[in-house]
C-alpha cells in the first residue's frame, strides 16, 4: 500500500499538529499515538515538525484566546521560591532549635535571689566587689540580675558587690547539695583547658572545653575518682543564711560545711581544686574578703590556700576563718591551686597554682612563690 | 508574488448558513470579533459568523455527531479554538486580499525557516516552501474550484504548527517518493543478485516457540510503549528527541524504555511456560543467538494494531 497515494489512511495535518502541541484530548491522542507508532511515515512528520518547532522560533501569531486547559499555579516555577524559602525557614529553625546543648563557651554567673530582709552589703566592706561593679562587665550583670529576677523584692537595693557575687544559693532553707547549687556560677578547674575573662567581668567564664567526666562528678556532689588523694563527702550548706553573711561581710562559720578529708600516701599532689573538694571553701560560696566565690582550694599542714574568680589568691592558717590575701608572684590568672601531700618527704613545696596558661608555680608556706 | 482575489461574502449566503447550521449570539460575535482582530484580516461580523458556524457545525461543535449543541457548549468550543489563526487561515481560504497580507507579514519567513529546517538545506527549503506557498495561494484546483489547503485547518493547533507539519509531511511523501528512483545507467542498477532460495529451512521447535512468544509479547504492549522501542530502537532517535515529542524528561523516557524492556523480556517467559516450557528451558531460549530467530522485528513492532485511521478512510 503506497501511503503517499493514499494519504487518508493517515491522520492529517491537523490532527498531527495538535499531537505535537498537545492539544489532543487523551481517546484522540491514544489513537493518533497508536498510529504513528506503527506509522514511519507519521513518526518521521511528527519528528520533524518537532524538530523544526524546537529550532524555529515562534512568530507572533495570536495566542489561544482561551486555553481549555488553565495551567495550576504552581505549574508556573515563578512562585517555586515561596515554598523553597518557607522550606529553608522551617528547616534552620528546625536545627537551631533541636541543635544538641554542647558545652557553653560562655557562661554567665547565676545570682540566686537573696532571703527576704537581708542586709544589703556596704560596699565600703568590699573592695574587690566595688571594683568589679565600677566595671562595665559587672554593671551588664546587675542589670541581667535585675531583669532576670523579677521576683526579687529588694533587686533595687542590691549593691554593686552583690552583684558581683556568684552561685548564692537559690533560696534560704534550701539544703542542696553545694555543687549542684554552684554548678552554673563556678567554672570547670581543668587548668590549661580554661580560660577567665577580664578581671573586670568576673562573673563571665570562659571555657574552651570541659572535661565531662569531672563535670558530671560535680554535678552529683561529689567526687570518686581514684586519681585524687582526698575524698570529699557531697558538702552541704547548711544554711544559706552564713552565704548571706558573706555577701554581707559577716564572718563566714566554717562549720557552715562539713569536710571529711582523708590523705592518701601518693605522694603527688592532690585534686583538692575539685570543686567539690574545697572542704572549706566550696566553689563558689563567698567566704573570701573579696566577697566572690572561691575557684579552687586546697589544704596542706592545717594550711589552706585559695584563688576566688577574680584569680587573688588568699591564705588561711586557721581553717578558713581569717584570710589574708597573697601578693602575686606569677604570672597571669590563678585558676587552680594544688597542695602536696604531707606524707610525701621530702615536702620541697606544699602547694602549686596553676595559672592560665597551664605554668605552675610553686611554695613552701603559700606566701613565697616561686616558678616550677 | 500575486494576492488572490478578494471574495466578498453576501448577505444571502450568511443567512443561509445561519439557517443551516444555527446563529450566533450578537454579543459573543462581538466579543470574539474583539479577540482575534478581524478588523486587522479585513472581516466584517458577517463573515466571521459564517467562518465560525462552517468549522464549528462541521465538527459539530466537538460533540458526537447527531447530539443536539447548546449555545454554552457553541460558547466553550470557540473559546478552545485558536481563533484568530483559524479566522486567518479561513479568509485567506476565501481569498481576502488583507488576510494573505497579514499571513505573509507574520508567516512567511517562519515558513522558510522551518522548511530549512526541516530539508537540512537552504536550497531545498525554499522550495520546499515555495511550493507550499504556491498550494496555499489556491493555485491547485479540483473540478474547476480553487482548491486551498488552509481550509482544512480547524485551529485546534496553532497555525504555525500546522503550517510546519503540513511542510513535514509534503518533505517526508517527496522523499519516500523519490528515494527508490536510480538512474538507469547507475552501474549499481545492472548488478543483478541471485534469486533467494524458495525453500526456507525449518526451524527448530523451540526457536518457533521462542518467535511467537516475542511476537506475542510485542502485540501486547500499550501505543506508548510501542511508540517507544520504534523511536529508540528503529528511527534510532535520541532520548531528548523522543521527550520532546511526549512532552516528558528525557530520564522520563530513558526510565520508561528500561521498563517496557524489562516488561517485554518477562512476558516473553511468560509466554514461553505457557507453551509448556520449564523455567530453565525459557531461560536458556532466551539466551538464543538472535540470528538464528526469523523475526522482522520491525514489521511486528510497527504492525497497526487498530484500523482508526483505514476505517477513517473507509468511511
Amino acid at each position: 500500500m503506497n501511503t503517499t497515494s493514499q494519504p487518508d489512511l493517515h491522520p492529517d495535518a491537523e490532527c498531527l499538529n495538535a499531537f505535537v502541541e498537545q492539544v489532543l484530548a487523551g481517546p484522540e491522542r491514544e489513537r493518533i499515538l497508536s498510529h504513528i507508532a506503527s506509522c514511519s511515515r507519521c513518526r518521521q512528520v511528527v519528528y520533524l515538525a518537532q524538530e523544526a518547532a524546537s529550532g524555529a522560533e515562534t512568530p507572533a501569531a495570536s495566542p489561544v484566546l482561551h486555553p481549555a486547559k488553565q495551567p495550576v499555579f504552581w505549574a508556573s516555577w515563578r512562585f517555586a521560591w515561596v515554598p523553597a524559602v518557607a522550606l529553608a525557614a522551617i528547616v534552620t529553625l528546625a536545627i537551631f532549635l533541636h541543635r544538641p546543648q554542647s558545652v557553653p563557651n560562655t557562661e554567665f554567673a547565676r545570682v540566686a535571689p537573696r532571703a527576704e530582709g537581708a542586709i544589703p552589703m556596704p560596699p565600703a566592706q568590699n573592695p574587690v566587689g566595688t571594683k568589679a561593679a565600677q566595671s562595665p562587665g559587672a554593671a551588664i550583670l546587675a542589670a541581667r540580675y535585675t531583669s532576670s529576677a523579677p521576683a526579687r523584692t529588694d533587686s533595687k537595693k542590691l549593691p554593686p558587690a552583690a552583684a558581683s557575687s556568684v552561685a548564692l544559693p537559690a533560696a534560704a532553707g534550701a539544703a542542696e547539695p553545694l555543687a549542684a547549687e554552684s554548678q552554673a556560677a563556678v567554672m570547670p578547674s581543668g587548668a590549661s583547658e580554661e580560660r577567665l575573662s577580664t578581671q573586670e567581668a568576673a562573673v563571665q567564664l570562659k571555657s574552651e572545653t570541659v572535661d565531662a567526666a569531672r563535670q558530671s562528678q560535680f554535678a552529683n556532689g561529689a567526687l570518686a575518682s581514684n586519681t585524687t588523694t582526698a575524698k570529699i563527702s557531697p558538702v552541704r550548706m547548711k544554711s544559706v543564711a552564713g552565704t548571706d553573711q558573706a555577701i554581707h561581710g559577716q564572718p563566714v562559720a566554717a562549720s557552715a560545711s562539713r569536710l571529711e578529708m582523708k590523705e592518701v600516701p601518693t605522694g603527688s599532689f592532690n585534686r583538692a581544686s575539685q570543686p567539690s573538694m574545697a572542704g572549706v571553701l566550696a566553689p563558689g560560696t563567698s567566704s573570701l574578703p573579696s566577697g566572690l566565690g572561691a575557684v579552687s582550694t586546697a589544704t596542706a599542714q592545717h594550711r589552706t590556700i585559695s584563688i576566688d574568680l577574680a584569680g587573688t589568691l588568699f591564705l588561711s592558717d586557721d581553717a578558713g576563718k581569717h584570710w589574708e590575701p597573697v601578693v602575686q608572684q606569677w604570672t597571669g590568672r590563678a585558676v587552680e591551686v594544688r597542695a602536696k601531700s604531707a606524707l610525701s618527704s621530702p615536702p620541697a613545696a606544699l602547694f602549686e597554682i596553676v595559672n592560665d596558661r597551664g605554668q605552675v608555680w610553686a611554695s613552701a608556706d603559700g606566701r613565697t612563690w616561686k616558678a616550677n | 508574488m500575486e494576492i488572490a482575489p478578494s471574495q466578498t461574502v453576501e448577505n444571502t449566503a450568511q443567512a443561509s448558513l445561519s439557517a443551516e447550521f444555527g446563529v450566533m449570539n450578537d454579543a459573543l460575535l462581538e466579543e470574539l470579533g474583539r479577540e482575534c482582530d478581524t478588523e486587522a484580516c479585513g472581516l466584517t461580523l458577517g463573515e466571521l459568523s459564517q467562518i465560525l458556524l462552517r468549522v464549528g457545525s462541521a465538527q459539530n461543535y466537538g460533540l458526537p455527531y447527531g447530539e443536539s449543541v447548546s449555545r454554552r457548549q457553541q460558547t466553550a468550543y470557540f473559546r478552545n479554538l485558536r481563533l484568530a489563526d483559524l479566522v486567518l487561515a479561513q479568509a485567506c481560504a476565501q481569498g481576502n486580499e488583507r488576510a494573505w497580507e497579514r499571513f505573509i507579514e507574520l508567516y512567511q519567513q517562519p515558513l522558510i525557516r522551518a522548511a530549512i529546517a526541516i530539508t537540512g538545506s537552504d536550497t531545498l527549503g525554499r522550495e520546499l516552501a515555495d511550493g507550499l506557498y504556491a498550494e496555499l495561494y489556491g493555485l491547485t484546483t479540483r473540478d474547476g474550484e480553487r482548491r486551498c489547503p488552509l481550509d482544512s485547518y480547524k485551529g485546534r493547533g496553532s497555525l504555525i504548527g500546522w503550517l510546519r507539519t503540513t511542510l513535514a509531511q509534503r518533505h517526508v511523501d517527496h522523499h519516500r517518493r523519490s528515494h527508490r528512483e536510480l538512474a538507469l545507467d547507475d552501474p549499481l542498477n545492472s548488478y543483478d543478485p541471485p534469486a533467494t532460495d524458495s525453500m526456507p529451512e525449518k526451524l527448530p521447535a523451540e526457536l518457533q516457540i521462542l518467535g511467537r512468544a516475542i511476537e506475542g509479547a510485542l502485540r501486547r504492549l500499550p501505543a506508548e510503549d510501542r511508540f517507544l522501542l520504534a523511536s529508540y530502537y528503529i528511527d534510532e532517535r535520541t532520548l531528548l528527541q523522543i521527550a520532546q515529542v511526549l512532552h516528558v524528561h528525557e530520564a522520563t523516557v530513558s526510565r520508561k524504555l528500561r521498563r517496557v524492556t524489562g516488561g517485554i523480556r518477562m512476558q516473553i517467559l511468560r509466554n514461553l511456560r505457557d507453551s509448556g516450557l520449564s523455567r530453565r528451558a525459557a531461560e536458556e531460549a532466551l539466551g538464543a543467538d538472535p540470528r538464528d530467530l526469523d523475526l522482522n522485528l520491525k514489521k511486528m513492532l510497527q504492525k497497526p494494531q487498530s484500523d482508526t485511521f483505514q476505517e477513517k478512510a473507509a468511511r
